[in-house]
């Protein structure tokens, strides 16, 4: 993740070139600061090319950390000033008076260079509250770690694990690395540098944007993304023509599926700007449930139109006329601010929206083959049933499992841990999830000797010691423990014992066989067939004397202790038959289903 | 048993479905792999042969190979004709047994396939909405891909608005209302009523009943079917004056025939035995295991032995 030093302003003034007259580009403590005037309140910010895709798994949260504690000195009570940590960059903003702005810039600056590490327990309990209120997650998280793993764009669908363990010396060397005054730009929507700013940094470089492997083998893949709709998501270089398939898609699928045939509330295509040569597209729509078919059906269909050429010109001209519209404002330059600012973080090239040329230029056909190329790089989420046209599966399971010791489930027969030198499987009847030791992201330690181990794929194997027969916390301390570098623990607090999972009392249940199942004899031992038997005879020996206990009853003049014992004897054969009776039907049913 | 679904209907020496074409030369154009030849005949036929025609191509062995560069072409037809291919290869791989009986591999196997098909049949009718032999088999790759009746009905609809009384259509998107996939008894009545109120003397579409009471006996182990209905099914479908013979009605004759004889009335099946003739329907029939022994045995009985030696025979 090492990134380049540019920060000299000279590049930057070359880069906006294109903006000339709308943005003067200027620096400040060695920050570069667009400025660009307009009517009204005055707006800054400050942007860093860093985000949570930079993190790795054992980290996971610390940006987000980062940007809670530079804030700490701010009043957040003003709804007009804010911070934002995203996938690839990290902003802070404000509105006011111009000297309420200065005030906000410098004193996240001065929050930056000396963080408020005392408040870092505070900070983590927000981030996690946050973080419970749907703050991540979301069908756009899966989308980020079925195409990555857990890792790179991939942990927005990760917990922010890393908060449990984040220390002091750790956020400190942080915020030393990525946010310093060559890997930030500000911007202020006015004419002049106010002389109170102070934008002082680490010094530090620009550090490009790094995207690490994704884990689909082939592409389109799909997968069942558990949202009543369709998302489908793909990398595509950046162009006016991919800017213009957005805007052209977003009208076709709010025409077919909103406004003809009431499929979808939302639909549409959005386009974000990823590295200096890449862009994703991403096109979604929701659907009731039932109607969840149609929308991925009519998606699907109208997907393969457009690659096939199908695009009407009265939509392209319709999105050219909407994004000439997009310039046409009073306070061009100051509305572009915030986005030329990401855009030079991403070493993107600036162009100047006053030259409608390359706009004019698209064409039909590069419409087209943008779709083909959305296609061809294609991740699709399908909110059921066992397919998408021409995508594969993305994988869900492991290929194999490790070698090494077996422990059998004490939860369900068949399903098996193996703990080997490469690693740890959790098998299943035709399925397993390996997680090994050189792929490993990060593992969850909890004192009491469960684990979970995340691979950077993202599957994950979880060891209950309490589950799997002769699994101890020792020899998860010793077989696992021993094989995970110390920096990719994640040290759990410990957890109250009624949370910790209890072994069965009875042996595994065979759930595969349904004949057992339905026979509701299971844990009925072969004793039954001998106590039956044994009963069976003390009945029979105990009819006789009953039997003339009976007839001395009815005929004969009993009294007194006579009468008891004949009630007793009668009354306990009777017991033995029904007892016997019964045992008996179940020694026969268990003969018939062969066990 | 095996559902019909995943049978193929092979021509055999005694058995020859593409005899009810009346194309002759389709069948050697096919086996030769003439797609040009074959790309000809089909577009000379009315809906209904095509339907047929379409569906024995995909039912023979090896026609991929030659329908891959047809369709990679962009042929319209190839690639309609190569989806219907990928759907049977999908249901031979799979299997015509229910869920539980089928394993994991098969169902990757079958789900492949059917993604392969789809995508061909997609891309067919998103160029052309009103290609109606892709959205003929668009309503099975719903079926398999478990896309659900809502959209199996929309692809349906796109069927009906272009050919009304589209008989095959519309006994494929009844499979979707069985309760053996995503329905019920009362849901696929409800569509054979449907079908029914809307269709013209004569026209197989009235006759849905029939393929709902075939699906009860194979569903229900119990089952005798119920033949009173039919005998006025009939009269308003195959055995009506304005009904023109094609293989939709050879299809409602066959399961006619299969309804009487499994409720064991063969007097009344030898009518529609006698008018399937050479040109016998594997409706209902393919259900069992050995389709056509059954089927000569049924034969048999409903019209006596003189009539074995006719089968097949032209």
């Amino acid at each position: 993740m090492a990134g380049t030093v540019r920060s000299d302003l000279s590049g930057v003034k070359e880069k906006i070139a294109p903006l000339d007259g709308l943005v003067t580009p200027t620096v400040v403590d060695g920050v570069p600061l667009l400025l660009a005037s307009k009517t009204g309140p005055v707006t800054g910010g400050i942007c860093f090319r860093v985000g949570y895709a930079d993190e790795a798994l054992p980290v996971a949260g610390i940006t987000h950390l980062v940007e809670h504690l530079a804030l700490h000195g701010s009043d957040l009570a003003d709804q007009h000033s804010n911070g934002h940590t995203t996938e690839q960059w990290t902003y802070f903003h404000a509105t006011g008076t111009s000297e309420e702005v200065v005030t906000f810039l410098n004193d996240v600056c001065a929050g930056l260079r000396n963080l408020p590490t005392g408040r870092i327990d505070t900070e983590k309990s927000i981030l996690r509250t946050e973080a419970s209120r749907g703050g991540r997650g979301g069908i756009h998280s899966a989308m980020r770690t079925w195409r990555y793993g857990a890792r790179g764009p991939g942990l927005i669908g990760q917990d922010e694990e890393g908060l449990f363990r984040i220390g002091a010396a750790e956020v400190e060397e942080w915020a030393r690395t990525w946010f310093t005054s060559g890997n930030a730009v500000a911007f202020l929507t006015l004419d002049e540098v106010p002389e109170t700013l102070s934008l002082e940094l680490p010094p530090g470089g620009r550090r490009p944007v790094a995207l690490p492997p994704e884990t689909l083998p082939s592409k389109p893949a799909w997968f069942c993304g558990g949202f009543d709709g369709i998302v489908l998501d793909a990398m595509v270089r950046r162009s006016m023509a991919a800017h213009v398939f957005s805007g052209v898609a977003t009208r076709v699928l709010m025409r077919e599926l909103r406004r003809d045939q009431g499929l979808s509330y939302d639909a549409g295509c959005s386009y974000d700007r990823i590295d200096a040569a890449h862009a994703r597209l991403t096109i979604y729509a929701d659907a009731l449930e039932e109607k969840s078919g149609v929308v991925v059906s009519v998606v699907a269909e109208i997907l393969a139109g457009m690659r096939a050429g199908q695009i009407d010109q009265a939509d392209v001209d319709a999105i050219r006329k909407q994004l000439r519209a997009e310039t046409d404002i009073p306070d061009l330059g100051a509305a572009m601010l915030a986005s030329t600012a990401i855009g030079l973080l991403l070493d993107a090239d600036v162009f100047d929206p006053r030259d409608s040329s390359e706009l004019e230029r698209v064409t039909v056909e590069d419409v087209a083959a943008v779709a083909r190329e959305l296609w061809s790089d294609a991740l699709i989420s399908i909110p059921g049933g066992h397919g998408f046209g021409g995508a594969s599966r993305a994988p869900h399971l492991s290929e194999s499992a490790v070698e090494g010791t077996v422990f059998a489930s004490l939860v369900r027969d068949g399903h098996e841990l193996i703990i080997g030198a490469d690693g740890v499987s959790r098998s299943m009847p035709g399925s397993v999830v390996t997680v090994r030791f050189d792929a490993l992201a990060a593992m969850v330690a909890v004192p009491d000797g469960a684990r979970r181990l995340i691979a950077e794929d993202a599957l994950a194997v979880v060891v209950e010691p309490t589950l799997w027969k002769g699994l101890s916390t020792e020899i998860v301390k010793r077989d696992i423990d021993s094989r995970v570098p110390a920096g990719l623990v994640l040290p759990y607090p410990a957890r109250a014992a009624e949370v910790v999972p209890e072994p069965p009392k009875r042996p595994a249940r065979q759930d595969a066989d349904p004949s057992r199942a339905a026979s509701g004899w299971t844990g009925f031992g072969p004793w039954a067939a001998w106590t039956a038997l044994i009963v069976f005879i003390a009945a029979f020996i105990g009819t006789l004397p009953a039997l003339i206990g009976a007839y001395e009853l009815m005929v004969g003049d009993p009294a007194g202790e006579d009468l008891a014992i004949t009630v007793v004897w009668i009354g306990i054969t009777i017991l033995l038959w029904i007892l016997g009776a019964g045992l008996g039907a179940g020694v026969r049913r268990r003969i018939k289903l062969g066990e | 048993m095996t559902a019909a679904i995943g049978v193929t209907n092979r021509a055999t020496e005694t058995y020859n479905p593409w005899l009810a074409l009346e194309t002759p030369a389709l069948r050697p154009a096919v086996e030769a792999g003439d797609w040009g030849l074959t790309a000809r005949i089909l577009g000379g036929l009315d809906v209904e042969r095509c339907s047929k025609a379409v569906g024995l191509i995909a039912e023979t062995d090896g026609v991929e190979a030659w329908l891959i560069p047809a369709a990679n072409g962009g042929d319209l037809m190839a690639r309609t004709v190569l989806g219907a291919r990928f759907v049977r290869i999908a249901w031979l791989r799979r299997s015509g047994y229910r869920a539980p009986y089928v394993s994991a591999a098969q169902f990757a196997g079958f789900f492949e396939a059917l993604s392969a098909a789809e995508e061909l049949l997609t891309s067919v009718t998103a160029v052309a909405p009103t290609y109606v032999h892709a959205w003929e088999w668009r309503i099975l790759t719903a079926l398999g891909l478990e896309l659900g009746i809502v959209e199996a009905r929309r692809r349906y609809d796109h069927i009906a608005a272009l050919v009304p009384h589209h008989f095959a259509a519309q006994q494929t998107f009844l499979q979707h209302l069985l309760p053996k996939w995503f329905g019920s008894w009362e849901l696929a009545e409800a569509f054979a009523d449907e079908c029914r109120g809307v269709a013209p003397l004569g026209s197989p579409s009235r006759a849905l009943w029939a393929t709902v009471e075939v699906e009860r006996w194979l569903d229900i182990p119990s089952h005798r079917p119920q033949t009173h209905p039919l005998g006025h099914i009939a009269a308003e479908t195959v055995s009506h004056p304005a009904h023109r013979p094609g293989p939709w009605g050879a299809a409602v004759h066959a399961e006619l025939a299969f309804l009487y004889s499994r409720a064991g009335q063969p007097r009344s099946a030898a009518v529609h035995f006698a008018a399937l003739d050479v040109r016998p329907s594997r409706n209902g029939w393919a259900y069992h295991d050995r389709t056509e022994a059954i089927y000569r045995k049924g034969r048999r009985r409903a019209l006596g032995r003189g009539f074995v030696g006719r089968f097949g025979s032209s």
